[in-house]
C-alpha cells in the first residue's frame, strides 16, 4: 500500500515551491501555524476539554459546586466555553485555517487554472494507474487521437511542447479542488460570524403585561442602539382538546417614533423580526394582586402573586394557595377551560389550616371569597396575564447562515466532485508514435480504477499496474 | 400503543433480528442463498419499519420525528437503509452480520427498556413545532445510519487484521472481504456520513435561532455532536494527509460511532440540557 500525500505532494516534480529556511521571528510563527499537525492537535484538544464542559454543569452558582468551586473557577470550568484557555484554543484553531489555508491559495489556483502538463516519465511509473503504447500512428497522429479520446471523455486537456516530447495534461472535476479550501474558509466565516455576534449582539429579556408598551431600554439585560416601543396587544394559550399547550401566542405591535409600524403574532418557533431585534416567545406567567383580610385586620393588606404563590392569612394559622386562573370556569370540567376565552374567568385556589388541605374554591375576580365563616377573606383584585419575551440582536447571525452554506458547497465538492487527473508524454521512435500515460485520482479511487481501465482501452489490452492505494 | 403500532413495531423488531441471526450464519456457512433471504428480509424490515413510522405520524398527527421512541425507529430505518444500499451498490453481504444486528439492538432497547411514557404519541409541544426539526431528524438518520456501517466495518478490519497477524488462515476471518476492502468501505461511508452530520448540525442551528433565537448554546447534546463531528473531521484530515488507512483509520471510525451512540444516548442518561425531551 502506497502512503497517499496531500494535494499538494501530488503535484508533478519541480511544481513545487521550494521554501526558503526562514529564521525570523514573523516566519517562524507562519509556519507553526502552517503546520497541519498543529490543526490536528488543536482539533483533538478542543474535541477533549468540549466533553469536560458537558460533564460539569456551566453557569450555575457558586453552592452548585459545593466544595470543589474554587478549583473549577480558578480553571474556568464553570463557564468553560467563554474560559480564556478556551478561546485561545478556538482563536489558535482560526489563525492555523487562516493561514494553512492563504498558504493554499495559490498553488491551488495554479493546479484549477493553469496546469502544468510537464512531467517526467517516472513520474507517470510511480503512479498507481500507468501504461506503455507504442502506436502505428505517427506522433502526430497519436496526440489527436489522445487528445480526442481524453476530450470525448470530458477531460480538459493541456498540452505542452519541449525538446520534440508533447505532453498532455488531462483533468475532470476540477471545481472539486476548491472543496476543501471552501470547507476551511467557511469555518473561519462561522467563527468571524459568531465573533461579532458575541461583540455587537446583545439580549435580554422582558415580562410585559397585556396592554403596556415598552421602549427597547426597558428590557433587562439589553444594551440597545435603537429606540422604538413594542405594545403587548394580546397574549395567550391556545390548548388543544386533550388539554396539552398547543402555542403561546403573543400579538406585539411595534411603534416607532409613534407610528404603529407593524402588529404581528408571535410564538414559539415564530419571531418578530424589526430592525435587526428579534422577539422571541419565550416564558409567560401572570401578576394577581389581592386583598388578604382575617378579622385581626379588617382592611386588608394588598399583596401581588403569581400562580403556585402561596399567601397566608394574617394572624390565622390560615393559608390559601393560588392555584391557576381558569378563562371558562365550568364547575362540570374544574381545572380545565371549556375555552380559551375568558366568557367565566375565576382563580382556583386552596385553602389550607396549617399544612392540612381544607377547602378549594374558584373566585371571581373582584369578589371578596370568605373563608370557613368568616376567619379571614381574601379579594383577587386582578389577574395580569404577561407575556415572557426574549429580545436579541445578533449582527453575526446572517454571516454564520452564509458559513454554514459554504460548508455544505465545501463538503459537496470535496465528496462528490473528485478531481482526476491523466498525463501522457508523447514521443517519436522510429516514426511511429510512443506514450506513457499516467492517471492519478485523490478521491475515490475505487471509480477510478474502471475510468482509467476505459481510458487505456483503445491503447492496451490491459492497463499495467491499475491496482488501487 | 396501539395493537397496530405495537405489531408493525415487533414485525420490525422480528426482520432485523432475524435477518442478524441469517447474516452471522452466513459467515459460517457462506451460504450465497442465505445471504440473499437475509437481503429481503432487511428489505421487508424496512417497509414494516417505514410503515411503523408512518403509522404514527398517522395516529400522532405530526412528523413522527420528536420523541425517543420515534428517533430509535427513525435511527433503525437508517442503518437498515444504508445498509441496503451499500450492499446493492458493494456486494459484500458479510458486512450484514456486523450492521444489521446495531439496527437490531436500537430496536431491543425499545421493547426491553424503554419506559412506556417515552413511547406513546404525545401531542408536539410548541418548541417542536418546526420544519427545521425535521430535517435535522433525517439527516441525522441518514448520516448516522452511514457511521453505523463504517463502524462496522471498522470492527471487521480489525478483526481481519488480527487474524492475518497472528497468521491464522481460516475461520471467521478468512472469510472477511480483503483489509483494503473494509478500509475503503468505511471511508465511503464517512465520505456519505460526514457532509449529513454537518448538515445535521447546521439546521439543528436553524431551529434553536427560531425557537430561542440562540444557533449555538454549547448544550451537552450540541457539543457532544460537535465532539463527533470532531472525530470524523479528524479521520478526514489523517487519512488525506498523513496516509492513515487501516488500523488508526479503522479505530478512528469505531470512536466517531461511539461518540455518535453517546450524542443520542449518554447525553440524555447522563447529562441534561434543552434536549431533556428527546
Amino acid at each position: 500500500m502506497s502512503k497517499n500525500k496531500e494535494d499538494l505532494d501530488m503535484l508533478p516534480e519541480g511544481a513545487k515551491q521550494e521554501q526558503e529556511p526562514q529564521t525570523g521571528f514573523v516566519d517562524r510563527l507562519w509556519n507553526i501555524f502552517s503546520s497541519m499537525k498543529l490543526g490536528l492537535f488543536l482539533l483533538l484538544v478542543i474535541a477533549i476539554t468540549s466533553i469536560a464542559g458537558t460533564i460539569i454543569p456551566q453557569k450555575r452558582m457558586p453552592q452548585d459546586y459545593g466544595s470543589l468551586y474554587p478549583l473549577y473557577s480558578a480553571l474556568g470550568l464553570t463557564d468553560m466555553y467563554a474560559s480564556w484557555w478556551f478561546v485561545t484554543l478556538l482563536f489558535l484553531l482560526a489563525m492555523n485555517l487562516f493561514i494553512c489555508s492563504f498558504n493554499r491559495m495559490t498553488p491551488l489556483w495554479n493546479l484549477f487554472a493553469k496546469p502544468k502538463a510537464k512531467v517526467s516519465e517516472g513520474y507517470l511509473t510511480r503512479l498507481d494507474h500507468h501504461l506503455t503504447h507504442q502506436s502505428t500512428k505517427n506522433q502526430e497522429g497519436l496526440c489527436q487521437q489522445v487528445k480526442e479520446d481524453w476530450q470525448g471523455r470530458g477531460y480538459r486537456v493541456v498540452e505542452e511542447k519541449l525538446d520534440g516530447k508533447v505532453f498532455l495534461h488531462g483533468d475532470k472535476g476540477r471545481y472539486g479542488i476548491w472543496g476543501s479550501f471552501i470547507t476551511h474558509v467557511s469555518l473561519l466565516v462561522i467563527l468571524f460570524g459568531a465573533v461579532l455576534g458575541i461583540y455587537f449582539g446583545t439580549e435580554g429579556r422582558i415580562a410585559a403585561e397585556v396592554g403596556r408598551t415598552f421602549s427597547l431600554h426597558e428590557v433587562y439585560e439589553l444594551t440597545p442602539d435603537e429606540d422604538f416601543k413594542v405594545r403587548v396587544d394580546d397574549f395567550k394559550t391556545i390548548y388543544r382538546d386533550d388539554g396539552s399547550v398547543d402555542a403561546w401566542v403573543s400579538t406585539l405591535t411595534v411603534i416607532d417614533e409613534g407610528q404603529e409600524v407593524l402588529t404581528e403574532e408571535i410564538r414559539v418557533n415564530h419571531p418578530l423580526n424589526y430592525k435587526g431585534y428579534k422577539f422571541y416567545q419565550s416564558f409567560y406567567g401572570s401578576y394577581i394582586p389581592l386583598r388578604v383580610a382575617s378579622p385581626g385586620s379588617p382592611e386588608g393588606v394588598e399583596v401581588t402573586v403569581t400562580e403556585r404563590d402561596f399567601v397566608p392569612v394574617p394572624g390565622t394559622n390560615l393559608g390559601v394557595w393560588v392555584a391557576q386562573y381558569i378563562p371558562d370556569f365550568d364547575p362540570n370540567l374544574g381545572w380545565v377551560s371549556k375555552s380559551p376565552d375568558p366568557n367565566n374567568p375565576r382563580i382556583i385556589y386552596v385553602l389550607y389550616r396549617g399544612n392540612q388541605q381544607i377547602g378549594i374554591g374558584a373566585a371571581t375576580i373582584g369578589e371578596p371569597e370568605i373563608l370557613v365563616g368568616g376567619e379571614g377573606a381574601v379579594t383577587f383584585l386582578d389577574y395580569k396575564p404577561y407575556t415572557g419575551l426574549s429580545v436579541r440582536k445578533d449582527p453575526g447571525v446572517g454571516i454564520v447562515w452564509l458559513g454554514c452554506g459554504l460548508m455544505i458547497l465545501g463538503l459537496s465538492l470535496s465528496f462528490y466532485v473528485p478531481h482526476r487527473r491523466i498525463w501522457a508524454i508523447i514521443e517519436e521512435k522510429d516514426g511511429k508514435g510512443h506514450f506513457t500515460m499516467g492517471g492519478h485520482a485523490q478521491k475515490n479511487k475505487i471509480a477510478f480504477v474502471k475510468e482509467f481501465e476505459d481510458i487505456a482501452t483503445p491503447y492496451a489490452r490491459k492497463a499495467e499496474g491499475s491496482g488501487t492505494s | 400503543m396501539g395493537f397496530e403500532e405495537n405489531l408493525l413495531f415487533y414485525l420490525t423488531f422480528a426482520a432485523y433480528g432475524i435477518a442478524s441471526l441469517l447474516y452471522i450464519s452466513y459467515v459460517g456457512t457462506k451460504n450465497a442463498v442465505t445471504a440473499k433471504v437475509a437481503f429481503y428480509i432487511v428489505v421487508f424490515g424496512v417497509v414494516v419499519n417505514t410503515a411503523a413510522m408512518l403509522l404514527r405520524g398517522y395516529i400522532g398527527g405530526y412528523v413522527p420525528l420528536s420523541n425517543g421512541y420515534e428517533f430509535l425507529l427513525a435511527f433503525s430505518w437508517g442503518i437498515a437503509f444504508v445498509y441496503l444500499v451499500t450492499e446493492w451498490k458493494y456486494k459484500v453481504p458479510i458486512t450484514g452480520a456486523f450492521v444489521i444486528p446495531i439496527a437490531w439492538l436500537l430496536l431491543a432497547y425499545v421493547a426491553i427498556l424503554m419506559p412506556v411514557e417515552y413511547k406513546v404519541a404525545r401531542p408536539l409541544m410548541p418548541a417542536l413545532q418546526s420544519n427545521w426539526l425535521t430535517y435535522h431528524v433525517i439527516t441525522a438518520q441518514f448520516g448516522y445510519g452511514a457511521f453505523a456501517f463504517s463502524f462496522g466495518a471498522g470492527i471487521m478490519y480489525l478483526i481481519k487484521e488480527r487474524a492475518i497477524n497472528l497468521g491464522i488462515k481460516s475461520g471467521l476471518a478468512a472469510k472477511l472481504p480483503s483489509l483494503e476492502t473494509l478500509d475503503q468501505l468505511g471511508y465511503r461511508l464517512i465520505a456519505v456520513g460526514f457532509p449529513l452530520l454537518s448538515l445535521c448540525i447546521i439546521t439543528g442551528a436553524i431551529w434553536a435561532e427560531y425557537a430561542w433565537g440562540r444557533y449555538w448554546s454549547w448544550d451537552p447534546k450540541e457539543t457532544w455532536s460537535l465532539i463527533t463531528w470532531l472525530v470524523y473531521a479528524v479521520y478526514l484530515h489523517a487519512r488525506f494527509t498523513y496516509g492513515w488507512r487501516g488500523k488508526k483509520a479503522a479505530i478512528l471510525a469505531i470512536i466517531g460511532f461511539i461518540a455518535v451512540l453517546f450524542t443520542f444516548f449518554g447525553v440524555n442518561y447522563f447529562l441534561s440540557g434543552l434536549h431533556s425531551y428527546a
